[in-house]
């Protein structure tokens, strides 16, 4: 059922959570059941806290994670520059949520915090590239929201559903729903699966139809 | 010597020396002060490139290549390009300067610059080796003017050294006009530095040239998540001017403790009395720093170590603590580990420039395994002689022939010192702390925690049950089913073993721990207990200091007097019946003083810190309702501030559901003119704190004030 949820590519993959936090964690969580390269986390506003990362993805994934905290925007920049010589060939992650918060304090002047953001965007894109590995991404409702969504190769749009997470986006199609209890499917996932067999244009999602462990 | 340093318009720094009867002005035109600026990776083309880019500059004085340490880390210096200013007052414009320049032609963070966020007066001190204390006490002449009346700009309440100054503003001017050339102070302490302006209206220069200067307009801002506020600041010539309102090291540690700290940091003392604990600990570390070859960073871009989430979390965790079993337990001894955190500091060596050091491939530091380097320490360097002095200081306090007037002086230097103890720990993990790493912060904690369960193994070791146990504190009570060595001779062979004082605090009759109020389980920080005989003739207290109070009312400082002096009679009651209806019953009578209407008001007053403007209240708050009043009686109250107020009626919304303080004080709301109710529900939470460990929870409370019971005999004594 995994590739239901979207694949992460050797890219910077944006992900708008601001109505989804969890869709973060899920999203890793699910590349990292595949992979078997450590992955860096360059944590802002503490949403790399061991206890969310130990809730959301669990001890396994945890252990291939290496975390580092930036809470100023100067050390995150610092900490970004610093991922070409931090990862290993064999990477199988990067992930910067809340990029561009601590941009956006007030101890950051404007024109050296738009110019830092624009470095470490560029940064990105170029670690993805020359180490091979996906970059995803997330950022607060800060002013650089925009930037960080437009510089990203691909985007993807998390929304917490009555059924549970639903993720949207550049070569995602949407056939189910996580949550707590596992995937829900939908029409089309079922379509995709037996054929379709005649009904006529249900277009409301299938419920409940956890696959529970999945 | 040099106590105050003037800068002139021109950007002269002018000297004032104190001398026998007066002082002495001495400009100093030669000195010019210097930023340090380093590139990313030493690559020193980048330094050849500014200093081609600030040669035409007309600020610039002089340019200079120097070698001087990045970090406390770094083995060799680096080459830096010193950048040598014509006027004192300038560096932070140049630094902005630089980053603007690097910007237009560089990636950010090519530059890294040093020595540029410095108050102008500590960095002409630290250049020039100038000592800011003067070699004779500082002459000071206090001014205050109640807050109303400031309001207003009305200075005839104005009073000299707490002495009216004659009741007219005429009359106050020729007062302050007189002593001010009797007296010949150093330094003015004023209710407000607003009196600088107003009494220069009034023809009245405070400084010892005429006219004044305003350093900085009023602002608002947050510091680790709190609203403060900061007054504007004025500067007269020749004297050292200290807002009361805005000093907190003056309000804790005295003059006498504000005196040590400038000694310590080589700041001078405006512009320490004015600084936060924070400040304080930076200056002396700048200057620590200073000294061995390593100049102040500007934005810090040193990073967190990368680490396992494991590990992390091992990091993460805070002080020890002992979840204690919420109720009564008799017999109890405290013991404390002395400054636990800036002696784990020095005798560990926990530094910034020790932990995790390239030199040693060891696992020194528990649950983390960090490498802790054997040199001495850069923090337990600047810490030392602050421990050293404080416990020279408390023998000297103990001694028989120290005098009531040193003994006072002596609490204002441990107080002082105690507050930057406090603060350094924490102050590690502070974001923009120049010199501090989270590292070492976390590391602080762990070899906290394990000297917590070394001690605590000893004590069980020896026949004790830990009852309670918090961050440097435990609490120990005889195991009724085993013998016990003595706990003081335990203590002692901690001490040796961990090479930090554990001293037995002393021995309570009982200590009660109150429960969580929405949970299961005790709270960490909410007890109370009694000393027992031994140690309240120990520690020198009266049989009145004999309860210990922590996190209940009677120890909260927004807690109105009324109800803390009730909570402490409850809780004797409490030590002479234990039996919570009793205290209950004793409340009744409380009860019955507030609503017979006879409670002075001011006993009712309660003082609460504002965290913003009235109109950005969403909710129709008392402290709101504070504000509001403030307003309309034209008073002003920024966030950050404190308002005090006597709740009139909580019913109402708006300036009518308060009393300020000083209205009170005037009598405006003698005869009852408060909310009976909402105080006696604060009496009613006052007493479930003390009945909880008992079991009794609000509702059972209220429950027996209801139903009733003969009263007992207990709630008619004393």
């Amino acid at each position: 059922m995994t590739d239901q949820l979207p694949t992460l590519d050797p890219e910077v993959t944006y992900l708008d959570a601001s109505d989804a936090p969890a869709a973060l964690y899920r999203v890793v969580v699910e590349h990292l059941a595949d992979e078997r390269g450590p992955a860096c986390w360059v944590d802002a506003r503490n949403r790399g806290a061991p206890a969310a990362l130990y809730d959301h993805l669990g001890r396994r994934a945890c252990r291939s994670l290496a975390v580092a905290r930036a809470f100023t925007g100067y050390q995150h920049y610092e900490l970004v520059r610093s991922l070409p010589g931090t990862l290993r060939a064999t990477a199988s992650l990067v992930v910067a949520p809340a990029l561009a918060a601590p941009y956006a304090d007030p101890d950051v002047p404007d024109h050296e915090a738009d110019a830092m953001v624009a470095a470490v965007l560029e940064l990105l894109d170029a670690v993805s590239t020359a180490v091979d590995v996906p970059v995803l991404v997330t950022a607060d409702a800060d002013p650089y929201a925009a930037d960080v969504r437009r510089a990203a190769d691909r985007v993807l749009d998390a929304t917490a559903t009555r059924m549970g997470l639903r993720v949207d986006g550049d070569g995602v199609r949407v056939d189910g729903y996580w949550d707590a209890t596992g995937f829900q499917t939908t029409v089309p996932y079922w379509v995709d699966r037996c054929g379709a067999v005649g009904c006529r244009g249900v277009e409301r999602p299938v419920a409940p139809a956890a696959v529970p462990g999945v | 010597m040099t106590f105050k340093i003037d800068v002139r318009e021109d950007g002269v720094p002018v000297r004032w020396t104190a001398t026998d009867r007066g002082a002495t002005a001495t400009p100093d035109p030669d000195y010019r002060p210097a930023v340090l600026v380093a590139a990313r990776e030493d690559r020193t083309r980048y330094l050849d490139w500014l200093a081609d880019e600030l040669a035409p500059d007309p600020k610039v004085a002089a340019l200079e290549r120097v070698a001087r340490r990045r970090d406390l880390r770094a083995d060799e210096p680096s080459p830096m390009l010193r950048v040598e200013l014509d006027r004192l007052g300038e560096c932070r414009q140049l630094a902005r300067e630089v980053r603007a320049r690097e910007l237009d032609a560089h990636p950010p963070g090519t530059l890294s610059l040093y020595d540029v966020d410095l108050d102008p007066q500590f960095r002409y001190c630290l250049d020039t080796g100038a000592d800011p204390l003067p070699d004779r006490r500082f002459e000071r002449v206090d001014l205050s003017v109640p807050d109303a009346a400031l309001a207003e700009g009305d200075l005839s309440a104005l009073a000299v050294d707490g002495d009216p100054a004659g009741g007219s503003e005429r009359g106050a001017c020729r007062r302050v006009e007189r002593v001010l050339d009797a007296a010949d102070p150093d330094v003015l302490v004023l209710s407000s530095a607003e009196l600088v302006p107003l009494l220069a209206e009034r023809g009245v220069d405070l400084g010892r040239r005429p006219g004044y200067r305003t350093l900085a307009g009023a602002s608002t801002y947050t510091s680790y998540g709190r609203v403060g506020h900061s007054p504007a600041r004025y500067d007269v010539p020749g004297r050292v001017v200290v807002d009361r309102r805005s000093s907190f090291l003056l309000d804790e540690a005295g003059f006498a403790g504000l005196r040590y700290l400038v000694a310590r940091a080589g700041k001078p003392l405006q512009e320490l009395a004015r600084d936060s604990i924070g400040g304080v600990l930076t200056a002396i570390e700048v200057r620590e720093a200073r000294g061995r070859g390593v100049p102040a960073p500007w934005q810090k871009r040193q990073t967190e170590d990368w680490k396992s989430v494991d590990r992390l979390h091992a990091a993460d965790r805070g002080g020890f603590t002992f979840q204690p079993e919420a109720g009564v337990h008799g017999d109890v001894h405290e013991l404390d580990f002395a400054s636990l955190y800036p002696n784990v500091i020095r005798e560990y060596g926990v530094s910034p420039d020790t932990v995790g050091c390239d030199c040693h491939d060891t696992t020194d530091v528990p649950e983390l395994g960090y490498s802790l380097c054997e040199r001495d320490g850069f923090l337990g360097d600047v810490l030392g002689p602050l421990l050293d002095d404080r416990s020279a200081w408390k023998d000297q306090h103990r001694a028989d022939d120290c005098t009531p007037t040193e003994r006072r002086r002596l609490d204002a230097k441990i107080d002082a010192v105690k507050w930057v103890l406090v603060s350094c720990f924490g102050y590690q993990g502070y974001r923009h702390a120049k010199f501090g790493r989270i590292e070492v912060h976390e590391a602080i904690n762990a070899v906290a925690r394990e000297l917590m369960l070394t001690a605590k193994e000893a004590v069980e070791a020896a026949g004790w049950r830990v009852v309670h146990g918090i961050v440097d504190s435990l609490w120990v009570t005889a195991d009724p089913d085993r013998d016990q060595r003595p706990v003081g001779e335990v203590a002692a062979e901690v001490t040796d073993e961990v090479g930090i004082a554990l001293e037995h605090e002393g021995r309570f009759d009982w200590v009660a721990f109150c429960p969580r109020k929405r949970a299961s389980g005790a709270a960490l920080t909410r007890y109370f207990g009694r000393w027992a005989d031994e140690s309240v003739a120990a520690s020198g207290a009266t049989a009145d200091d004999r309860y210990k109070f922590r996190g209940i009312e009677a120890r909260q400082r927004s807690s109105a007097e009324f109800v803390a002096a009730a909570q402490r009679d409850l809780v004797a009651t409490f030590d002479r019946e234990r039996d919570a209806a009793a205290v209950v019953e004793r409340l009744r009578t409380h009860l019955r003083t507030l609503r017979r209407g006879s409670v002075p008001p001011a006993d009712l007053a309660i003082r609460q810190r504002v965290s913003k403007r009235a109109d950005e209240y969403e909710g129709a708050t008392r402290a709101r309702a504070a504000l509001e009043r403030a307003a309309d009686l034209g008073l002003e109250r920024h966030p950050g501030q404190s308002v005090t107020y006597v709740v009139a009626d909580d019913d109402r919304s708006g300036p009518e559901r308060v009393r300020l303080a000083f209205e009170v004080d005037d009598g405006a709301c003698a005869g009852g003119g408060y909310d009976t109710e909402f105080y006696a529900d604060r009496l009613v939470r006052a007493c479930e704190s003390v009945v909880s460990p008992l079991g009794w929870d609000e509702g059972q409370v209220r429950r027996f004030l209801r139903d009733g019971r003969d009263a007992t005999l207990s709630s008619f004594v004393g």
